[in-house]
């Protein structure tokens, strides 16, 4: 029993999330919806707790994890560098939250309780070899976020987007949890770990061992598990969702839908990938069939990357065509899981350090436009560049690290991953990558054009300085990280955390 | 490079940064004049602040440079900065550290001495100027790059160098952009800029597939090593690095945006256009010298590109009647003699010339800058003459800048120059040929160069008395013309010729950075041969005579006025025409490409782009919004379709592992 309540220790960071949400939800109830900026600021405290927390953890594990509750909870360098994702888009968000004119009108107190959920969700979803609690976190995550989308229940867009969502995550959930028990069937477990290197006498069969006897069914279900994962990146042809629901659901929780939730979900789908395929050589069979599947997440990385560039070319609202860019951006990440290798494993994850600080800035930039505007097309940006200097000019940055030029974080991460896909022999993925990073310097360049070379249509001066201030502190985190100034921290994170991810997959059979 | 002689300091990266500083504190001060403006305050005592901003920034640069300078004189061989490490992926990294060598050395004295002059002399030539802070700021951030470009230890970062010197050169060609012409210069020197920056980075490629890395001292560490091996691949790389080189140094076939950039502020084409920017292909070459002695075949196309633009420079010159322009082809050609340098191995004779030609025609400049200024905007100088009275100062500097730009004897121009032609001549073979080209160039200079001055101080008063008052400049720009007429008279001094005592100070300065090489030029049997002190000085005499004569017939034919061209024009109209528009190079350009590639483009926007790429454009956007939006308001058949299209995904992803 004690040995138990010392095993609690492991989950504390997910622990104090939880009595935070209670504790955001009661206060709440009793203060009866006033004052909510009170709540964001427990938030913010609670938050702030549960990143030190997580880098505490850090410190302490090795490269190897550890598991805990019945080997249900894994904790390693590579969910906890997730977690500290998740909390960091999390404190944004609910700055977004506290600092958007727009939402001040609906009660408030459940807007924190509900994303506090989903990040509980999220936690846990980053933090298991186990395709059960996987499976759970994922739900947790979704339902939070069905509710988010649909939180201005006034706004017929908004109550569309909550119903759309909820159907397609439904209908995908059906799908992931069909391939989970058939991969339950085949190899006989639910562990990872297992599931990619089964010993003798544990009672499971490898997947590999299992391929090799009947390819057809471990392809279905392995591709059926696959889908469920694309579609919570959205990834071509599982992200027809996006574009309704980012528009649909109001703009801070667009944020954290496309880069909190996006994270997750990219995490368990690296976990997943990383435990069944990428074991480095262990036994020629598991690297032929790890190939393949990286070839399959070449193309499908190919194929997001290109549509979502192409359809954000034409559109005019700018929430609608972050949408699509951030479909874009999912297949750029993806580039880094196809590469099939740790190198390109941690240049994903350094790359979504980097959409973590150009995204929160892209739409923190719309949540300020929509709040002086109350619009969202590029057309209504006209001269926001000479009335709002300082975030035109932060939002230019964020344009510039989306396109991947240097001297932002953008140009960085695009290189590693480029370098990492070209080592992989993914040369081809590379040449589209580039065709497609110029293509969508045209669109992201149409709204630098928009806010500064047209003349500037007449628009209520109202100026709201503290998001201002946060997309300049975004946009100079951007550009130092470019010119390399985080590079040591960040690189560290993130190729540690594969190599946890690696030496645990392989070594879960010997335990 | 052995450590022992390099010491390090961490204040070399204040040489660059602190002229960036001064570049954004004069930004700030510019948006502060505007709000000024705006409300209708004074606005003149921020634009002075950002003059003395900018002026006390380079000040400071120029110290520490002269600083690290006496510790290389000292004995060290070179100080490097800390490395920052810009880039590390995989196997390939940028590290950037700052490198005062014996080579940068001389690049950032020459960058922060001429250009704190020339600064010093913007806040006369510039006062009153509604952009005054702005034009600082500009020129701040353009000492800047050129600083990062002479100091990088690594190709990246002198890139990036590169392209911000062409950026600010773009800007302050620019600077007066309201009235037309000088943005489309700006534009012409950016575009042609491209076709070079092109090359460069191509070269740049290269250079990483061959050495793995851009480390400027490894690069030339292991050229020996690679040479046998690739020596096609190597003279590749060098020569689509020397195609950047044309571009930024303006040598043919890219020149043609250099007389153009004349629409600049004048101080502009005196610190970009002449002393700095234009040298920056220079010093490419230089700082690869073993990549360059490693490919012969290369040097001798750099020898005739270099003695091809030094002839076409001087004959256009001649027939030239703005000021402006004449300086500028000028310019053109006396780079052109720099690689000529370059070509025969002459690497401390380029360099030499580089100094001598940044004080030289850093004064004319700034020399026909004050005549513009006391001429009230006037560059035509048919319309000028006897200026000599008006204007004693800027006359008498401007006398001794062209008696080193003609190559007079004992001037530095004369012994800068002389020391090319002599290693042309001393190398043999081809070589003699462009010697002969350098000469006839040489005889060019001296013509235009005093018809110049004959035209603008000597002879009648051409202008209108009644409205155009000559006076003389302030002494903020007389007092830096002064300056730099002494260096240009008595820079010469910096590397006299062998048979002169106290000889080749700049050849011994140099050699460890030329070691590599040398050495490879040494092995491949193409080393530079010493001249008797006969043929020495027979070249020494046959240099002065043919200055002095030349000089003395353009300054005679013009001193009376402007008949002698009149009567050049009546007699010859198709030659004269031919030179005065520099062999109708750029008319070709526009007719055979500028043109043709404008139809092209028009022909793809209208054509190609309206109807393949949108086609595809709007067919892949509206694939999905179509979906959306005929299915809104209709749940039901959303998702349907769209749990088909997830279906159809998964199986297609489900066949394909199997199959592939």
């Amino acid at each position: 029993m004690n040995a138990y309540i010392e095993q609690m220790g492991l989950i504390a960071p997910e622990l104090v999330l939880t009595a935070l949400s209670l504790f955001v939800l009661t206060w709440d109830l009793l203060k009866k919806g006033r004052n909510s900026d009170h709540i964001g600021y427990a938030t913010l405290v609670g938050l702030a707790v549960t990143g030190w927390l997580l880098l505490q953890q850090w410190g302490m594990l090795g490269d190897k994890g550890t598991q805990t509750a019945f080997g249900m909870v894994t904790i390693d360098r590579f969910g906890t560098f997730f977690k500290l994702f998740t909390v960091g888009s999390m404190a944004v968000v609910t700055l977004f939250v506290m600092l958007d004119k727009n939402e001040r009108k609906h009660g408030i107190g459940e807007y924190y309780f509900l994303l506090i959920g989903a990040s509980i969700g999220a936690f846990f979803m980053v933090s298991t070899n186990n395709l059960l609690l996987l499976m759970l976190g994922l739900e947790l995550l979704s339902l939070a976020s069905y509710s988010l989308a649909g939180f201005h229940k006034g706004s017929k867009r908004s109550a569309e987007a909550a119903l759309k969502y909820i159907v397609f995550g439904g209908l995908s959930a059906g799908v992931m949890l069909y391939g989970i028990s058939l991969l339950y069937g085949l190899t006989g477990t639910l562990d990872l770990g297992l599931m990619g290197h089964a010993p003798e006498g544990s009672g499971a069969v490898s997947l590999a061992t299992q391929f090799d006897a009947s390819p057809i069914p471990v392809a279905i279900a392995v591709v059926l598990v696959l889908a469920g994962f694309a579609y919570k990146v959205s990834v071509v042809p599982f992200h027809f969702w996006t574009p309704d629901v980012y528009e649909g659901a109001p703009t801070p929780v667009t944020t954290f839908l496309a880069v909190g939730s996006k994270a997750a979900g990219f995490a368990a789908l690296l976990r997943f990938v990383g435990a069944l395929f990428l074991t480095d050589g262990v036994d020629a069979s598991i690297v032929a069939y790890g190939d393949r599947i990286g070839f399959l997440l070449a193309i499908l990385a190919a194929i997001t990357m290109t549509l979502g560039n192409l359809s954000a070319l034409r559109q005019g609202s700018l929430k609608r065509m972050l949408a699509y860019s951030s479909i874009a951006h999912a297949g750029y990440v993806l580039m880094g899981a196809a590469s099939m290798t740790s190198e390109g494993f941690a240049a994903a994850m350094f790359y979504l350090a980097a959409y973590y600080c150009m995204n929160l800035g892209a739409f923190g930039f719309l949540i300020y436009f929509e709040g002086v505007t109350g619009k969202d097309d590029i057309d209504s940006l006209k001269g926001m560049g000479w009335r709002h200097p300082v975030v035109a000019w932060s939002m230019v940055v964020f344009l510039v690290a989306l396109t991947g030029l240097p001297p932002t974080v953008g140009f960085y991460g695009k290189l590693i991953l480029f370098y990492a896909a070209i080592d992989a022999g993914l040369a081809w993925l590379v040449i589209i990558a580039a065709i497609n990073s110029v293509i969508s310097l045209f669109y992201y360049f149409r709204v630098a054009k928009s806010m500064f070379l047209t003349e500037p249509v007449p628009q209520v001066p109202m100026r709201q300085h503290g998001l201002a201030g946060i997309l300049c502190v975004l946009a100079v985190v951007t550009v130092l990280a470019g010119l390399g100034a985080f590079k040591d921290p960040l690189r560290g994170w993130a190729d540690e955390g594969p190599a946890s991810l690696e030496i645990y997959a392989t070594d879960a059979g010997s335990r | 490079m052995d450590t022992s002689t390099v010491s390090l300091a961490n204040e070399l990266w204040f040489v660059p940064f602190l002229p960036l500083l001064g570049a954004l504190l004069c930004g700030a001060l510019h948006l502060a004049v505007l709000r000024r403006r705006k409300a209708g305050g004074a606005e003149a005592p921020l634009q002075a602040l950002a003059g003395y901003v900018a002026c006390g920034a380079i000040a400071l640069a120029l110290g520490i440079v002269v600083s690290s300078w006496s510790t290389l004189l000292g004995g060290a061989e070179a100080i490097e900065s800390g490395t920052w490490n810009w880039i590390d992926a995989g196997s390939f990294d940028i590290g950037l550290s700052m490198v005062f060598d014996r080579l940068s050395s001389v690049m950032c004295l020459v960058i922060t001495g001429v250009g704190l002059l020339i600064h010093i002399y913007s806040l006369g030539y510039m006062k009153g100027d509604p952009g005054f802070a702005k034009f600082f700021a500009y020129l701040n951030l353009f000492v800047f790059a050129m600083l990062m470009l002479v100091l990088s230890s690594n190709l990246m970062g002198l890139f990036v160098g590169w392209e911000g010197v062409g950026l600010c050169s773009y800007l302050l060609i620019g600077f007066w952009y309201e009235k037309g012409w000088p943005a489309e210069a700006g534009q012409k020197a950016f575009i042609v800029n491209r076709i070079g920056d092109a090359c460069f980075l191509l070269g740049s490629f290269l250079l990483i597939r061959l050495f793995g890395t851009l480390d400027l001292s490894d690069v030339g560490a292991s050229v020996q090593a690679v040479m046998g091996e690739h020596p096609g691949t190597i003279a590749l790389a060098a020569l689509l690095l020397f195609g950047g080189a044309c571009g930024k140094s303006a040598q043919f076939p890219l020149f043609t945006w250099l007389p153009d950039a004349m629409a600049g502020p004048t101080p502009v084409s005196a610190l970009i256009h002449a002393a700095t920017m234009v040298t920056a292909g220079i010093y490419l070459l230089l700082r690869l010298n073993p990549l360059y002695a490693a490919a012969p075949s290369v040097m001798l196309v750099i020898g005739f590109v270099g003695a091809l633009t030094a002839f076409i420079g001087a004959s256009t010159a001649i027939f030239q009647r703005d000021i402006k322009k004449v300086l500028a082809y000028s310019t053109v050609s006396q780079l052109g003699y720099m690689f000529l340098g370059l070509s025969t191995g002459a690497w401390a004779a380029a360099l030499f010339h580089l100094v001598t030609h940044a004080f030289f025609k850093g004064l004319l400049f700034l020399g026909s800058g004050s005549v513009i200024h006391g001429m009230h905007e006037e560059q035509d100088m048919y319309k000028m003459g006897g200026l000599r009275r008006h204007m004693p100062r800027t006359f008498i500097t401007f006398v001794a800048g062209s008696a080193a730009l003609s190559g007079l004897p004992l001037m530095s121009g004369f012994f800068s120059k002389d020391e090319i032609l002599a290693m042309a001549f001393a190398s043999g073979g081809l070589h003699v040929a462009l010697w002969l080209v350098g000469l006839a160039a040489a005889a060019m200079t001296a013509f235009y160069t005093w018809r110049m001055v004959a035209l603008t101080f000597f002879g009648k008063e051409r202008f209108d008395p009644e409205h155009v008052h000559p006076h003389e400049s302030p002494a903020t720009m007389t007092v830096p013309l002064m300056i730099l007429a002494v260096f240009a008279v008595f820079g010469g001094v910096l590397n006299l010729p062998a048979v002169l005592p106290g000889a080749g100070m700049l050849h011994h300065w140099l050699e460890p950075v030329t070691k590599l090489g040398d050495e490879i030029l040494h092995s491949t049997g193409h080393e530079l041969h010493h001249l008797s002190a006969l043929s020495e000085w027979c070249l020494l005499g046959l240099g002065s005579l043919i200055a002095l004569v030349f000089a003395h017939k353009g300054f005679h034919a013009y001193t009376s006025g402007t008949e002698a061209d009149a009567r050049a024009r009546a007699e010859r109209p198709d030659a004269v025409g031919f030179l005065e528009e520099a062999w109708r190079i750029d008319s070709t350009y526009t007719r055979r490409i500028v043109r043709p590639i404008k139809l092209a483009a028009f022909l793809v926007a209208s054509v190609v782009d309206q109807l393949a790429i949108d086609g595809a454009v709007n067919g892949a956007g509206s694939f999905a919004t179509s979906l959306a939006q005929r299915l809104r308001g209709l749940v039901d058949g959303s998702v349907k379709n769209y749990a088909l299209w997830m279906g159809a995904g998964a199986a297609a992803l489900a066949l394909s592992w199997i199959l592939i």
